[in-house]
């Protein structure tokens, strides 16, 4: 069944300006729970778009619909085919159905700043892919979000349900830390730090341009800002604000000012540093907090600023009951309100997830929220 | 707290690194600059308990001591010397389960 898109939209584009929409948005970002509940091999799900997409319509239409999803279909082919990471993936690399596996390696050099600076990221990124036996320049890259276009445009046009996510964009530290691993991180910082700060001051605009030309091929416009490891439980306030906020405070006025939505993805402990979140474009993106964040001070501090989401516990969703989730989320709309608010899961809806706990967020969001 | 703590428990290599060589060039015993350095760890970890430092803070003092017991050893020619440093993974991860995207 269409969803009436119009209404969708203007609930979540109300709720992103930090007013009151007719009701709460509901947003839910399931994954592999999608692919256990239609029964489909978690290899599959990863791997075959078009697949996980029918395997999260399933979802969707069981649950009873809600106002946006996230494009979990992407997820395995993107891993996979664009990412500088091993990547092992279930039923494949490793036996038994579990979600895919990001392995830490250290897949970028010391001297690969350097690299940055003479030849550009793209340059590095196609050392990086070889090095792991992966193929990647441009035309791969492009390809890759051209498949997933047809899947965007079924949701978005065919079933009018907005989806959450087109392209991505991590921030320099984050992207550093994951490419050269934590350890080899600590080590930049101790004795390469001014180097860090270059080509981070480098390389943000081109970090802005890979996400926007992903949102743009998918016809999407929300962008995804993973930011998890610069939270308050990885990074004293000194480095926060020495190596991370100062890029993100220019990726997200850059998005904003060329028309795009950021959704900054922050689990971890952010309270000590929201403060700092004032500084970004107002009525402008999302915050996504999950249950280390104490939500309603959250609301004190960013309400009528950037619009909140989460944050329904990934614990409670497989350890919790339909009562439990219903009382939470009820909690939750009385804390936080019904303006600038999207209610939503915390980070991924685990794959053992019991199905009914998932419903009772949408189902409690519709008739409270 | 002696200047090598200090410069240890700021996380500076570079001055932390100078006052080892300093110090063993004035022949000084190696084993009372591990005490030192090992002090220094000592404040980085009351610097985490009282949340001035992250874990981040904690993998970097980590990665100094290595570089630091490595110094010493290399300045002094003594080699072995006791400073429990065995271990060649960092410590963040397994415990980071931060979403990447």
């Amino acid at each position: 069944m269409k969803q009436n898109s119009n209404l969708l939209n203007e609930r979540l584009t109300k709720a992103i300006s930090c007013s009151t929409p007719d009701r709460i948005p509901i947003a839910l970002r399931i994954e592999y729970a999608a692919a256990v509940w239609a029964k489909l091999n978690f290899s599959e799900f990863a791997l075959n778009p078009v697949k996980s997409s029918e395997a999260l319509e399933k979802a969707y239409d069981n649950i009873g619909g809600w106002d946006a999803v996230d494009a979990s279909w992407t997820l395995g082919t993107r891993w996979t085919k664009t990412e500088a990471s091993k990547i092992e993936i279930s039923g494949i690399d490793f036996s038994g159905e579990l979600p895919h596996r990001i392995i830490d390696f250290p897949v970028m050099r010391p001297e690969d700043y350097d690299i940055i600076l003479k030849k550009g990221i793209n340059n590095l990124i196609n050392r990086m892919m070889k090095k792991l036996g992966k193929k990647f320049n441009g035309d791969i890259e492009r390809n890759v979000f051209n498949s997933f276009a047809p899947i965007y445009k079924h949701w978005i046009e065919d079933r009018g349900v907005p989806v959450l996510r087109g392209g991505m964009v991590r921030p320099p530290f984050v992207q550093f830390s994951m490419w050269r691993t934590w350890r080899g991180m600590a080590q930049d910082l101790l004795s390469r730090k001014e180097k860090v700060k270059e080509v981070s001051d480098t390389v943000w605009k081109d970090l802005v341009k890979k996400g926007e030309n992903q949102s743009r091929i998918v016809g999407c416009n929300y962008i995804f800002i993973p930011c998890g490891r610069a939270s308050a439980t990885f990074l004293s306030e000194k480095l926060f604000l020495e190596y991370f906020f100062p890029h993100l405070k220019m990726i997200v006025k850059e998005l904003v000012k060329d028309g795009f939505t950021p959704r900054l993805h922050c689990d971890g402990d952010w309270m000590p540093f929201l403060e700092y979140f004032r500084e970004l474009p107002k009525k402008s993106c999302i915050i996504e907090l999950d249950v280390e964040t104490n939500f309603k001070k959250a609301k004190d501090i960013l309400g009528g600023h950037i619009c909140l989401y989460g944050n329904v516990p990934t614990k409670l969703l497989f350890t919790g009951s339909p009562l439990k989730v219903k009382k939470y989320c009820r909690k939750l709309i009385e804390d936080v309100g019904h303006d600038g608010f999207i209610l939503a899961n915390d980070d991924i809806v685990p794959h053992n997830a019991r199905f009914e706990n998932v419903k009772m967020i949408v189902d409690t969001g519709k008739k409270y929220g | 707290m002696s200047t090598l703590e200090k410069f240890f428990a700021d996380l500076d290599e570079e001055l932390t690194i100078k006052e080892i060589k300093k110090r063993i060039e004035s022949e000084e015993n190696p084993q009372k600059l591990l005490v030192e350095i090992r002090n220094g760890l000592r404040i980085v970890g009351k610097k985490f308990e009282m949340k001035q430092y992250a874990l981040i803070e904690l993998e970097m003092a980590e990665e100094l001591f290595r570089i630091c017991t490595t110094a010493i050893e290399t300045l002094s020619g003594k080699k072995d010397l006791d400073h429990l440093d065995k271990s060649d993974k960092g410590i963040l991860e397994d415990i980071d389960t931060t979403d990447l995207g």
